[in-house]
């Protein structure tokens, strides 16, 4: 007996003594009880007075079961989720909405020296401190510490590691840059808003800068390893200030040669039709990147096809970009944090696709409140709701849109199109948390469009994927991010046109993936990335059914396939000189297409045709049909000669294993995709561009010329007349190309004035020759001809004038050569009628394109406080009503050849959107 | 083609602000004329022809025939049949019934009188059923005015091919129409004035025939049976012209194929269709079978093949449910102020007329001479009394 009460008292005298205030632990076991009653029973139990309003508490609810936990916590769990925040005030609780009272007055001084922030406590500046520090605006320079005193030796080398968030949201900002005025040596933030630096511990001077965020200038003060945060705000729109944005510094000191960065910024303020704002869109006005028309959802990048275009979204790929032939792209504008396109150099990271990888980086979400964000156009609406889980550490982000445009259908006068039906819906939601060294988020992205012509044609397509990503950082210069991603891609047509031919198909790809790549500071300005993936490849091809009572069709099946790919790849990026950066990287994929599968094999000498077939070989489940070794050595070299400008030269090698199967000028919305498998091999293309890149920082320029050589090998090309649907060979279609892509880019850009935008030029050529041993293996008889999209000169202009916060016009041209067609030549007669024979293989162009759109955004009110800030966008699409030709085509009308060019649009369209947000006009 | 234009154009967008108008591309004059050699064996006892000419520009289409050639058409049997040209191009032989039999492969072999020598490939002669059903349903034919629909006959024809038959099949549909002229020659002034007495009506009956000029191909290849129901054929309007009139007939000649004849015309029917929509494919260059062995990298169009033949002749008249709107193209108006005198020497002979109130009308050729629409006054041999 007195042994345990020894023991009691023991381990009470081991626990610390019972605080006074806040700290006090409590016990509670409550079940839904009101809040004011949870207070008075928190008052009961450690004396601590809880203050507050009583407007502001009522409804809220008190569930709480927890034994041991400090007053302060439990009032902030029952708080959690309200927007409540609770702070400590004279050993009591207060409750304030969304702000932490301050505890003390923050100290002040013109050169304030050390200020908060270093290796242990990394707290920044709250909101009420700023405001109050605001008021006083001088130019002050605060002191970042990194490190601790005396931790390094002298001589030694010191990683710090930064994270820069937006001010108002707490998310990360993507691409921010540090710059050191001493060293003029720099960094940028990756997708968590983290970046790193090896340097001499010492004294610096670092500007922080990015797209649309004030600049902001610290001292830094390096003792050794350590990290520090920054919070950036975001800038109104400057008008005389001269400020150095992040994009142009990138563009001289970091930016890979073929890079192209998009703003939100930018997305948001292009005309865009039917008031839809287009990233894709946004991006064929960029130089290099080119679309065959309106209607097209296919982007062809430095003489690539649609298909050689890899498109990410928080690491999901996407294999239909578009919605409704590609009118609407696949992705809310809203959602979009940062966009990249890489058509030059591509990171050793990187594999799949040949031509470019266009990479979407999703928002988190905002961390620090609950807003909502949408818009509604004629036909479309959309809505995304985000907002804090856990403060400063976890966020969700939810978003949605949705296509209504059959009460349009039905105003038609034509009974195939009114009983006809149009309608897409994309969904995604994101959530993230922040552990101490590990960040988690999880991506869950959802698209889906469906029409149906009358009783003639329906069309299905779906994308469903998710991602897992885990970024660790192990040390202040090791980082790792885990990335487990599954996607499927779907479609479904029926084509009841001809009752006895109708058909059903169902078509079906699955993508998975599972990464880990890693970031390894090893010197200063020595950063090596390696990583390995692999990727395994379900595609069923379906079976081609009959559809209906009369149909008599036979079913085709077209068969399922496997692929598995796996990746190892190495780069260095090596600041051999201070004005000389080498980056250089090896991409190694072995890729297997898989049983189970039956392979027919030819006649030696004869063509690849069903008639020919003399034997089958049998592989069987997961056996390895082909291994195909495939390295890619991706170099780049990036010299800077001077302050403003640098030269940057590389060579891109990629290989591609998965193809669309489509013979039509535009990306049609029931391509088959298609893995390469025992005939078809994986295409290689070589690439070597260099750039000369200028700045012209007083008046706010930026400009860019480059050049690029593009060869590819084995890019498969369709014989013509191929058919997809009724012949499950493809090989039997299909004639290995080469390709040949060459041009020049010109880009000159403003940004960040009263007046800005760009100016962009592109010359390019892409000539594809198909000139097998044997006749039937040549296609326009084994002669080069330009490929579909081979459009030489293309000229965009986009222009946006601010004349106020709240008025902008914005204004784009286009122009571009009309593409390559076949035309008739010659006309021959057969039983007296005529037929009319082809010329070489896209030897004649339709007429060149040309555009101007206009538009004009009109933003509410500039008062602090309201609850919901709209804009209003009137958009003027093809202002001059110009017809242009999507194409050109020849019929036989009694007995006469009739030439017509068709337009998609040939009419100027007019649209209003409305978009709103919660909050005022800065908010976000 | 037209169902991807059409799902094209389901989008709003397309539908309400899209356009089609004519438009003329500048096209190279200067293409070397190719020659086009054309021509078919059927399992039917009579002429075979074979046709041989020459590609026109696209600018100035016409028909450039080939005088003067050697045409021989050998079987794979060994016999050799040699053509002689009855009208300029157009070269023929009789062939007995003897020679023509499912199975046997054929090829033709023709010198130019420039001394070059095009040869197709053997096509053989498939088998292929009766021809089962002809017939025809009242559909909405679209007019240029969106919205606004005529009635008009769709014509079918049903493909019966259960047993031993060819999967590929062509349907040629021959027209032949009767139609009249409202007036017969009475009165006419040349500077001075004439009366036919009797009335002349010779010119007032005409018949035209021609060749529909779209291509019908189908095969049941992909298909469970050897059956194909339902194959819409032509469509015939009473406004477009004046076919409906009086009596209507068609010839549907039902043609069997193998399957390289069917590719090559499918082919062509394909581009024949092209609608330039969105997801259209490019037109294809069309290979034929045949090729020059004296220049073998100058491409030879057309295609020489052997085919069964089915054939049965329809005749329509008086068809319900359609509006006869057609024009005959005869304009009559009053004499003018100054008579007479306002008459060129060249317009001469002008026709005229006295109407039931005894009034001078003026008549336009149309109103006399049947033959200014393109027919023939000499009857066809088919047509009923």
């Amino acid at each position: 007996m007195t042994q345990l009460q020894l023991i009691i008292s023991l381990l009470f005298l081991g626990c610390p003594a019972p605080d006074k205030g806040p700290d006090t632990l409590v016990s509670c076991h409550l079940q839904r009880v009101p809040f004011t009653e949870f207070c008075d029973y928190i008052h009961r139990e450690s004396g601590v007075r809880t203050y507050f309003l009583d407007s502001w508490v009522q409804g809220i609810v008190v569930t709480l079961d927890a034994d041991s936990i400090s007053v302060k916590s439990a009032v902030e769990m029952a708080l959690e989720g309200t927007g409540f925040v609770v702070s400590v005030w004279n050993d009591n609780l207060v409750v304030l909405p969304g702000e932490q009272l301050p505890e003390e007055l923050p100290r002040f001084e013109m050169q304030q020296e050390p200020s908060d922030s270093s290796s242990s406590g990394t707290r920044t500046l709250t909101r009420s401190e700023e405001r109050y520090l605001m008021g006083r605006k001088v130019d002050v320079i605060q002191t970042l510490q990194v490190g601790k005193k005396g931790a390094a030796g002298s001589g030694s080398w010191a990683t710090i590691r930064g994270r820069i968030t937006e001010q108002q949201t707490g998310e990360a900002v993507i691409g921010a840059t540090m710059f050191l005025e001493e060293t003029r040596a720099g960094a940028a933030t990756d997708q968590n808003g983290m970046l790193s630096l090896v340097l001499k511990p010492g004294r610096y001077t670092a500007v922080f800068a990015f797209m649309g965020l004030e600049t902001r200038k610290y001292l830094l003060d390096v003792f050794s390893n350590g990290e520090f945060n920054i919070e950036m705000k975001k800038s109104s729109i400057q008008m005389k200030e001269v400020v150095i944005l992040g994009d142009r510094q990138m563009n001289i000191r970091f930016k890979d040669p073929g890079l192209e960065k998009i703003s939100v910024k930018e997305i948001k303020e292009i005309p865009m039709m039917m008031g839809e704002r287009d990233i894709l869109k946004v991006s064929e006005m960029l130089p290099g990147i080119v679309t065959v028309g309106e209607g097209s959802a296919g982007l062809n990048v430095r003489g690539g096809n649609f298909d050689q275009n890899a498109f990410f979204i928080n690491r999901i790929p996407i294999y239909n970009t578009a919605h409704l032939f590609g009118f609407f792209p696949a992705f809310n504008a809203d959602i979009v944090k940062d966009f990249s396109i890489y058509k030059g150099h591509i990171p050793a990271l990187y594999g799949g696709q040949l031509s470019s990888v266009f990479n979407i980086i999703g928002r988190q979400g905002n961390r620090k409140r609950f807003t909502a964000h949408g818009g509604i156009s004629p036909v479309a609406a959309n809505l995304s709701i985000e907002g804090p889980l856990v403060k400063e550490k976890s966020s969700f982000l939810v978003s949605g849109r949705y296509l209504f445009s059959d009460w349009i259908l039905r105003l038609i006068n034509d009974p195939v199109i009114s009983t006809s039906k149009a309608g897409f819906n994309d969904f995604s939601a994101s959530w993230n948390y922040d552990f101490q060294k590990s960040k988690v988020s999880l991506f869950v992205y959802h698209s889906q469009d469906a029409f149906r012509l009358a009783d003639i044609n329906s069309y299905r397509y779906s994308t469903n994927g998710a991602s897992v990503n885990v970024s660790h950082y192990f040390s202040t210069s090791l980082r790792a991010d885990f990335s487990v991603t599954g996607t499927q891609y779907a479609f479904n047509t029926t084509n009841q046109q001809e009752p006895p031919l109708a058909y059903e198909h169902a078509y079906r790809l699955g993508d998975y993936r599972v990464n880990a790549d890693f970031t390894h500071d090893l010197m200063p300005k020595n950063t090596l990335q390696y990583g390995a993936g692999i990727t395994f490849y379900h595609l069923n091809r379906g079976t081609v059914l009959p559809y209906g009572d009369q149909s008599l069709k036979l079913p085709v099946e077209l068969g399922q396939e496997q692929g598995f790919e796996s990746a190892l790849y190495l780069s260095d990026s090596y600041d051999i000189l201070p004005w000389m950066n080498i980056s250089a990287g090896l991409r190694l994929t072995l890729f297997n297409p898989l049983g189970p599968k039956t392979v027919y094999t030819y006649y030696p000498g004869a063509p690849r045709d069903p008639l020919y077939i003399n034997d089958s070989l049998r592989f069987g489940s997961m056996q390895a049909i082909k291994w195909y070794v495939e390295p890619d050595i991706r170099v780049a070299l990036n010299l800077r000669t001077d302050a403003n400008g640098s030269v940057k030269v590389a060579f891109n090698q990629m290989h591609q294993n998965l193809f669309m199967l489509n013979n039509t000028i535009a990306l049609a919305p029931n391509s088959q995709w298609k893995l390469a498998d025992y005939y078809l091999p994986p295409a290689r293309s070589d690439q070597i561009s260099a750039g000369v890149f200028r700045t012209f920082p007083k008046a706010g320029w930026e400009s860019s010329v480059e050049l690029y050589y593009k060869r590819t090998v084995h890019y498969p090309e369709f014989v013509d007349g191929a058919d997809f649907i009724g012949n499950p060979l493809v090989e039997s279609a299909v004639l290995p190309g080469n390709q040949h892509a060459y041009g020049i880019e010109f880009l000159l850009r403003r940004s960040g004035r009263r007046l800005e935008g760009w100016l962009s030029y592109t010359f390019s050529r892409a000539i594809v020759k198909v000139d097998g041993a044997l006749p039937w293996e040549r296609i326009n008889n084994g002669l080069a001809y330009p490929a579909n999209y081979d459009i030489p000169h293309v000229l965009n202009t986009v222009i946006n004038y601010h004349f106020s916060r709240r008025v902008t016009a914005s204004g784009v041209v286009t122009y571009q050569t009309g593409r390559p067609v076949t035309y008739p030549v010659s006309v021959y007669y057969i039983n007296g009628i005529p037929y009319v024979d082809y010329s070489n293989r896209n030897q004649y162009r339709i007429p060149d394109y040309f555009r101007l759109d206009l538009s004009l955004t009109i933003e509410g009110n500039l008062k602090r406080n309201k609850f919901l800030h709209s804009s209003f966008i009137f958009n003027l699409y093809n202002v001059t009503g110009r017809e242009n030709p999507y194409s050109v085509y020849f019929t036989l009308e009694d007995g006469k050849i009739k030439s017509y060019q068709y337009s998609v649009i040939g009419v100027p369209v007019f649209t209003i959107t409305w978009l709103f947000k919660l909050g005022n006009y800065a908010s976000d | 083609m037209h169902q991807i234009n059409r799902f094209a154009s389901l989008f709003i967008l397309l539908m309400l602000f899209g356009c089609i108008k004519p438009y003329n591309p500048h096209i190279d004059a200067s293409v070397e004329n190719k020659y086009v050699v054309s021509g078919r064996i059927t399992d039917v006892e009579g002429w075979q022809e074979v046709e041989v000419s020459l590609s026109s520009p696209i600018g100035s289409p016409s028909f450039l025939p080939v005088s003067g050639c050697q045409v021989t058409v050998l079987d794979d049997k060994g016999h050799v049949f040699s053509l002689e040209e009855y009208t300029p191009g157009l070269y023929r032989v009789w062939m007995g019934q003897q020679y023509l039999t499912h199975g046997t492969s054929y090829q033709v072999q023709v010198t130019t009188p420039e001394g070059e020598e095009l040869v197709s490939g053997f096509d053989t002669m498939p088998n292929g059923p009766p021809l089962d059903s002809v017939y025809y349903a009242i559909v909405d034919v679209p007019t240029s005015n969106p919205g606004f629909f005529l009635k008009g006959m769709q014509f079918y024809v049903n493909l019966n091919a259960v047993g031993d038959y060819s999967q590929y099949y062509k349907w040629d549909v021959v027209e032949t129409w009767e139609y009249h002229t409202p007036h017969p020659l009475e009165y006419y002034y040349d500077g001075a004035h004439h009366q036919v007495i009797p009335p002349d009506s010779s010119k007032m009956v005409c018949w035209i025939t021609g060749l529909v000029k779209n291509v019908f191909t189908v095969s049941t290849k992909n298909l469970t049976q050897n059956i194909y129901n339902k194959y819409p054929l032509q469509v015939v309007d009473g406004r477009h012209s004046s076919r409906l009139g009086i009596l209507y007939s068609i010839l549907v000649r039902q043609l069997a194929l193998s399957e390289g004849a069917y590719n090559y015309w499918e082919q062509l029917r394909i581009n024949s269709n092209e609608q330039g929509g969105l997801y259209e494919k490019q037109p294809l260059a069309i290979k034929g079978n045949l090729i020059n062995r004296s220049n073998p990298e100058r491409d030879v169009l057309g295609y020489f093949y052997a085919t069964s033949e089915s054939s049965r002749r329809y005749f329509y008249k008086d068809v319900k449910g359609i509006d006869l709107d057609f024009t005959n193209y005869c304009c009559e108006e009053s004499l003018g102020k100054f008579g007479w005198k306002e008459f060129f020497k060249w317009e001469y002979p002008i026709y005229y007329y006295y109407n039931e109130l005894g009034l001078l009308r003026i008549l336009n050729g149309y109103c006399i001479d049947c033959r200014l629409q393109g027919g023939t006054t000499v009857k066809p041999e088919f047509w009923p009394e």
